[in-house]
């Protein structure tokens, strides 16, 4: 098993460059889900380390070995496609067979290794089924045996659940996790979905455009978004964003933010990279808006969506800005009903011009 | 998406070599290679056995332009092809049309229309000859009981080329028939049902949705028959060798009488490359409708 | 749904033309089994009274037609196995190997399309003649194994194929090698059904080039060696032992007919699909 290192990777074809060196450290038996718009280099990414598309600068190191020049198969990677990629004309045996044959294992060996996935995998009835014949759960299934028999060092997801109906990728995402728990395998898993990304990853990388935005814990990602980007694409239902100015600035961090409705917020900000007079967008998490008729934030109801645990109210604000609030409690306004917002101060992200967060915690983390 | 950096291109180059060697080898020997050597044989008086060539320059080409042979083998040609191409076309559209669909008895119709495409050109031809024998034919005993004398077909003037035109609609219909059905397959059943419900005749169905949706497949077939049809020899050389009185010699039976019975090689070849310009020139033709098709 | 009694016209329509369209073969069908004696006198009726086949026992026996049938036999196999072979080698390096000069390749190969049998059957004339190789299974093959519709039919399905596919094979440790014969020919066997069968079908009947290789009749191919004796129009050789010679040749050729008609048509609709 081994790790794997990206050293400012780059992908151009002809003159449009879609990755623009990516560096990148993923640890022996991490899982990472790198996720991102489509469009975003993810996938280019993960097919680069797979060695399925060719490097157009930079280095992936396997194991601490560079990669560059060594063919897809001797990688010691396996790949899980997102349309699974299964062999139409092979039974189940055979299609994770496949590899450890063409690796000159002993037909005993090769037995024994497809049967232990299939009992993992709960696919044994089906060994001699071809693909047609299976569901697309079990598709899916064998996809992922095929990768296991090899006992890669890493396993490459590529949006495997992307063609799984609802339910069945609810249930897919579990086990692919148990299944990480139970190897201790590298894995690292391309996704759009951040739900996914937040549920299945160790740490997740968001990219955008072909660069990472910002790497961590998918705690850390939704607790301290580094800039507007991944505040906005971490989290559902999304972040709101307020624009306001700073009014004034205490060495220690506490501000008021002035919304254009001329509403003062309080705010915690790094004192180091504001002062009073910066333009700057405010961000609240739905859930951690409570609706107050005294708040600042006072507008008119759009929409109310009850998914019976909690309440989704969607309201246009006065001063002109859609926001979505989360309640616990059933407060149920009608269409078109006043209603006003208050933050809870301490989870108001503020983000600078240019779009990087320069929320306190973010100072406070760096100085603890 | 594809990736053409030199790296991949050279792991993939020695395997590709591998693998395209086979036929590429063939194909210069038996292909290319005697195309050029063509060329090079019309400017020679060539002959076939005896080893006698002669460096003749463009005498050939003048001799072709000169030559009312080669011009009354052209028209012939193309004669038969005016005949031939708009029968075929619409024989194989209308079977096309009525055999399009489900059910038993469509499919083997459709298997008994194209079932004598498999035959080989000799068989087709013995059968057609007898067909429309005088004496013995299948057509004779018809004109003796209206109390005429039976048409000699193919030993007559006016009607040696339409026998041939006969005999080659029910060798060929096959292909272009399937072309159709393939294309009439393609149309969307909706556009059917969405038709009726807007009251359309059936006439009117045929007009505005079954025509337009195979338009481009009519091209193909127009296209695919006149280069078809312009390599006409079989049925000519054995249904009426030519005659009567050259009234059906084709293009590809000149080039074989003067190759292979007057054994004047150099100056056949000469013919067979005229041959080649004109249908190079209608595959030009396809391509150019072919392009003009995807613009649209 | 509507219109049922006009549809179901059209088809009774459509019926009685092809009773047309086959009378003359079932004609030519009965006739190879009447006895030569009663053809001189009349050519008419369709039942085969009387009933013989001294005609096919003249064709096996006296004729040279099981020799002839067995040169097309032996040439349209190994011309279209060769075929086969060679077309879907190259297939799959237009369609899935990157390499130098691909797109030049592949276009000089399409160009061979325009290129027709008669512009070039002299010069091979002449190469095989240098080489002294007329008569001879080799000068009926070779020159049809240039097919370039073969290349650009595999080329075009070879694309058709899922690109994960093959990626996936790779990561199976699979070589090129593997990746052609357990992955893409397993999954080419429709195409190469229909390219396999549209081969044998036109070198069965090729007419042209075996007529002017094949001089001597020893060497006939079926097709060619029928046009000799209808030449003379069943006069040596009697008009029922013609028919059955006829008869005797197609059946091979309509056999594989009846048992592939599905892929043909198929095939038909694929190369004309792109």
């Amino acid at each position: 098993m081994s790790g794997v290192s990206l050293r400012d990777l780059r992908k151009s074809y002809g003159a449009l460059d879609v990755i623009h060196g990516a560096s990148l450290d993923i640890k022996e038996g991490e899982f990472v889900v790198f996720v991102g718009p489509s469009g975003c280099g993810k996938s280019t990414m993960l097919r680069m380390i797979a060695g399925l598309e060719e490097i157009s600068g930079g280095t992936v190191s396997i194991g601490g070995k560079e990669m560059n020049a060594v063919p897809a198969r001797d990688r010691g990677v396996a790949m899980v496609f997102q349309n699974y990629a299964l062999y139409p004309h092979m039974s189940v045996r055979e299609n994770m067979g496949f590899g450890l044959k063409n690796m000159g294992f002993a037909k005993k060996d090769i037995a024994e290794r497809v049967n232990n996935a299939a009992e993992i995998l709960q696919l044994t009835p089906y060994l001699d089924r071809k693909p047609k014949a299976l569901s697309g759960g079990q598709r899916q299934r064998v996809a992922i045996g095929r990768a296991i028999v090899r006992e890669p060092d890493v396993f490459l997801f590529d949006e495997p659940l992307s063609n799984l109906d609802a339910a069945l990728r609810v249930q897919t995402r579990t086990e692919i996790s148990q299944l990480h728990a139970r190897l201790g395998a590298t894995m690292i898993y391309v996704t759009h979905d951040q739900t996914e990304a937040l549920t299945m990853a160790d740490r997740i990388v968001v990219l955008r455009d072909g660069v990472i935005e910002q790497v961590g814990a998918p705690l850390d990602l939704y607790d301290r978004p580094a800039n507007l980007f991944v505040a906005g694409f971490i989290g559902a239902p999304k972040m709101n964003f307020l624009s306001a100015v700073l009014q004034q600035v205490a060495p220690n961090g506490a501000a008021t933010a002035k919304i254009e409705s001329g509403e003062v917020i309080p705010v915690q900000v790094s004192p180091a990279h504001a002062q009073a007079g910066d333009k700057v967008t405010l961000g609240l998490r739905p859930e951690n808006i409570a609706v107050d008729p005294a708040g600042p934030l006072k507008g008119k109801v759009d929409l109310v969506e009850q998914l019976g645990n909690v309440e989704l109210i969607y309201a246009t604000l006065d001063m002109g800005c859609k926001i979505v609030a989360e309640l616990r409690t059933r407060i149920s306004p009608l269409m078109g009903d006043r209603i006003a917002f208050r933050s809870l101060s301490e989870t108001i992200h503020v983000f600078d011009s240019s779009g990087d967060a320069i929320t306190a915690h973010n100072v406070l983390k760096v100085a603890s | 998406m594809t990736n053409r950096t030199p790296q991949r291109m050279r792991r993939d180059g020695r395997a590709a070599l591998i693998f395209l060697a086979p036929f590429l080898i063939i194909y210069c020997v038996f292909l290319i290679f005697p195309l050029f050597k063509a060329v090079f044989i019309s400017f020679h008086d060539w002959e076939l056995a005896g080893g006698y060539r002669e460096w003749i320059g463009f005498f050939n080409y003048e001799d072709l332009w000169y030559d009312d042979y080669f011009w009354k083998a052209l028209g012939n040609t193309m004669r038969f092809a005016a005949m031939a191409v708009p029968s075929m076309t619409i024989l194989a559209l209308l079977l096309a049309l009525g055999l399009h669909g489900h059910g038993r008895v469509r499919a083997v119709l459709r298997s008994v229309f194209f079932s004598s495409s498999v035959f080989s050109v000799t068989v087709v031809t013995l059968v057609w000859q007898m067909v429309l024998s005088p004496d013995r034919g299948l057509i004779a005993p018809i004109f003796r009981s209206m109390g005429m004398e039976p048409i000699n077909f193919l030993g007559s003037v006016e009607w040696a080329m339409p026998s041939l035109v006969i005999a080659t609609l029910w060798w060929g219909v096959g292909l272009p028939m399937a072309l159709f059905l393939a294309a009439l397959g393609q149309i969307p059943d909706e556009l059917y049902e969405a038709a009726e419900l807007d009251h359309a005749s059936r006439w009117s169905t045929l007009r505005y949705i079954t025509l337009p949706g195979i338009r481009h497949t009519v091209l193909l077939v127009l296209v695919l028959q006149i280069v078809g049809q312009f390599q006409i020899f079989g049925q000519a050389q054995l249904m009426t060798k030519g005659g009567p009185a050259n009234t059906t010699l084709t293009l590809v039976q000149y080039i074989y009488n003067t190759g292979f019975r007057d054994w004047q090689v150099g100056y056949a070849t000469t013919i067979a490359l005229a041959l080649f310009v004109v249908m190079a020139g209608f595959s030009m033709l396809q391509l150019w409708l072919g392009r003009k098709g995807d613009d649209q | 749904m509507r219109n049922r009694f006009s549809d179901r016209l059209i088809v009774v329509a459509v019926a009685l033309f092809a009773v047309v369209w086959l009378i003359p073969v079932v004609w030519v069908l009965v006739m190879s089994f009447k006895p030569d004696e009663v053809l001189m006198r009349s050519t008419a009726g369709f039942l085969p009274v009387p009933f013989t086949i001294e005609n096919y026992a003249r064709v096996m026996t006296v004729a040279k037609v099981p020799n002839w049938l067995m040169h097309s036999v032996i040439v349209s196999f190994l011309m279209t196995f060769i075929v086969l072979v060679i077309s879907s080698m190259a297939g799959y390096a237009f369609a899935r190997l990157d390499f130098p000069f691909k797109r030049p390749l592949f276009v000089l190969v399409v160009a061979g399309l325009m290129v027709p049998e008669q512009a070039i059957f002299i010069p091979l004339h002449t190469m095989f003649a240098d080489w002294g190789m007329h008569n001879t299974h080799t000068a009926l093959i070779t020159p049809r194994l240039a097919v370039p519709i073969g290349v650009f039919l595999m080329t075009q399905f070879f694309r058709s194929i899922p690109r994960e596919l093959e990626e996936a094979a790779r990561l199976d440790h699979a070589s090129h090698a593997t990746i052609f014969l357990r992955i893409m020919l397993p999954l080419s066997v429709p195409a190469l059904t229909t390219l396999g069968l549209f081969t044998f079908i036109h070198g069965w009947n090729d007419y042209l080039w075996p007529l002017v290789s094949a001089t001597s009749k020893d060497m006939y191919t079926v097709t060619v060696g029928l046009a000799s004796i209808q030449g003379n129009f069943g006069q040596s050789e009697g008009l029922g032992t013609l028919m059955a010679s006829a008869v005797f040749a197609s059946a091979p050729i309509m056999l594989l007919f009846v048992i592939f008609q599905r892929f043909i048509v198929a095939g038909v609709a694929m190369s004309a699909g792109k």
